[in-house]
């Protein structure tokens, strides 16, 4: 099982291969700007947000990554080719701190050479491509389909908030476990709600589903079970303060 | 660590909250570059929170805690030592230039610091809260800053400072803040950076503008270019 899992994880990332023949084919002058954001463009995207760079300039940064790499690649290569990732992950890290600095200047900051308006679907986030009422309605579903008001609070706490996990638990009683336990519901319900309204992130493979339930059973206790309507569940043995099953879809 | 002990964590979720150590962060944001399935777990715990902020934007107005002073107290400006210097006036104007540049060496160094990307400590332990303002909103709605207990300083940077304005902070009623009150420093790449005691935000609203000196043939003026409120979270 656990090979299917390494297997079945490894097929969604860009080989190493590839990344070595993207780089080689801009080095070469060939245009895959678009090949390029496609990959990397939603993972930079949250390094910024991360650091808590305001959207509109983390567009900026965002063209400032590409461009520092196309130019970089095309000047002098990359140590590395298979490592096209780590490259720009770097860098865009590095621009953060330069962005919180003020170090960028007015001339980098407009990074016009990239014209980002033709971007394909894949290369935006969900956020990106969902109506703001659309996702007040999803929040809505989510609360309202939440088992218990703990369930809520957690959600609350923790992404509101930031109050951090431990003093949560603390407060709730709750286990690790428990607190884990609330976060794959939430996850899942809306994982749910935003692809009733065709907004699903991608599809699920149903062999990482699985591989994932024993995941999750490997480090906790309890058991592998098959719901009335067909679903793989969990069952979580916990201090059942919280509905204990799980439905994997 | 591999994919699966990251989705068996729940890292994404984790990161997302910014509850991931600092090593573990990195780790899974290098993952993350070249792992569909983890920006896809990223991107959705992102857009919950963003969606929970939107809808809650004043959750718990009654749990408003107040926020420990600053420590900033160093701009008041140190009684004299002792009585033979205030006698003296050409040592105590010497003294008064000395201090004032350890004061501001002083303050440079602590914005120094507080800026500085190797003194995370002051942005985990959630002591500085970072805003950056967006250019396209100015003078519109206020933005809210999340204060946890223990935010002392909040940073704001606003982008497109114009040459020859000067950035001042009002209070709702326009009445300007006292200059010891906060700091205000143009960046080289053309925004201000202001900086103030979290407290002072704390449940009201600091309205931040830009204001042009008079010219020939101009009345001075000014310019909204943003605003700022604090909401305490425990």
């Amino acid at each position: 099982m656990t090979e299917t899992v390494v297997s079945t994880a490894a097929e969604q990332q860009p080989s190493k291969a590839e990344n070595a023949d993207l780089v080689l084919a801009i080095a070469e002058g060939t245009d895959l700007r678009g090949e390029l954001y496609s990959r990397y463009r939603r993972p930079l995207l949250q390094v910024f947000l991360q650091r808590r760079v305001h959207r509109d300039a983390a567009q900026d940064l965002l063209q400032l990554t590409f461009l520092h790499a196309i130019k970089k690649i095309r000047a002098d290569g990359l140590d590395d080719p298979s490592n096209l990732g780590g490259y720009l992950y770097r860098t865009a890290t590095r621009l953060a701190t330069a962005y919180w600095r003020g170090e960028l200047g007015a001339r980098e900051g407009e990074a016009s050479d990239f014209d980002l308006d033709d971007l394909r679907d894949e290369a935006l986030s969900i956020e990106e491509r969902i109506d703001h009422q659309i996702l007040s309605k999803c929040i809505r579903d989510l609360m309202k389909h939440l088992s218990g008001a703990r369930d809520r609070e957690v959600l609350l706490r923790f992404y509101l908030n930031e109050e951090p996990k431990s003093d949560i638990c603390a407060e709730l009683e709750l286990t690790e476990l428990q607190f884990n336990q609330v976060l794959w519901r939430a996850r899942q319900r809306f994982g749910e709600i935003l692809r009733r309204h065709g907004l699903n992130s991608s599809a699920r493979c149903p062999m990482l589903v699985v591989a994932l339930a024993f995941a999750l059973l490997a480090t906790t206790e309890g058991k592998l079970l098959i719901t009335d309507d067909g679903d793989l569940g969990v069952e979580l043995h916990s201090a059942l303060a919280f509905e204990n099953t799980d439905t994997l879809k | 660590m591999s994919h699966l002990s990251f989705k068996a964590s729940q890292a994404a979720a984790q990161y997302v909250a910014h509850a991931l150590p600092d090593t573990e962060r990195e780790s899974f944001e290098l993952h993350m570059m070249n792992c569909s399935e983890c920006v896809d777990d990223v991107e959705t715990w992102r857009l919950l929170a963003v969606g929970l902020a939107a809808q809650e934007p004043t959750r718990r107005p009654g749990t408003l805690k107040s926020v420990r002073p600053s420590n900033t107290a160093a701009a008041v400006p140190a009684p004299a030592a002792n009585s033979r210097q205030a006698t003296r006036p050409g040592a105590r104007h010497r003294w008064q230039i000395a201090a004032s540049a350890l004061l501001a060496t002083s303050l440079g160094l602590c914005a120094g610091w507080f800026l500085h990307p190797s003194s995370p400590a002051s942005l985990e332990d959630g002591s500085l809260e970072l805003v950056s303002l967006a250019g396209t909103s100015r003078g519109a709605d206020c933005s809210v800053v999340r204060l946890a207990n223990d935010a002392r300083i909040v940073a704001a940077r606003i982008p497109g400072a114009s040459a020859g304005a000067v950035l001042v902070a009002t209070r709702l009623d326009g009445r300007p803040l006292e200059a010891r009150e906060y700091s205000v420093r143009t960046q080289p790449d053309g925004s201000w950076l202001v900086r103030l005691p979290a407290a002072r935000i704390l449940g009201q609203e600091v309205r931040l503008e830009a204001h042009y000196p008079a010219a020939p043939g101009e009345p001075a003026s000014s310019e909204p270019v943003g605003c700022l409120s604090g909401l305490a979270v425990p």
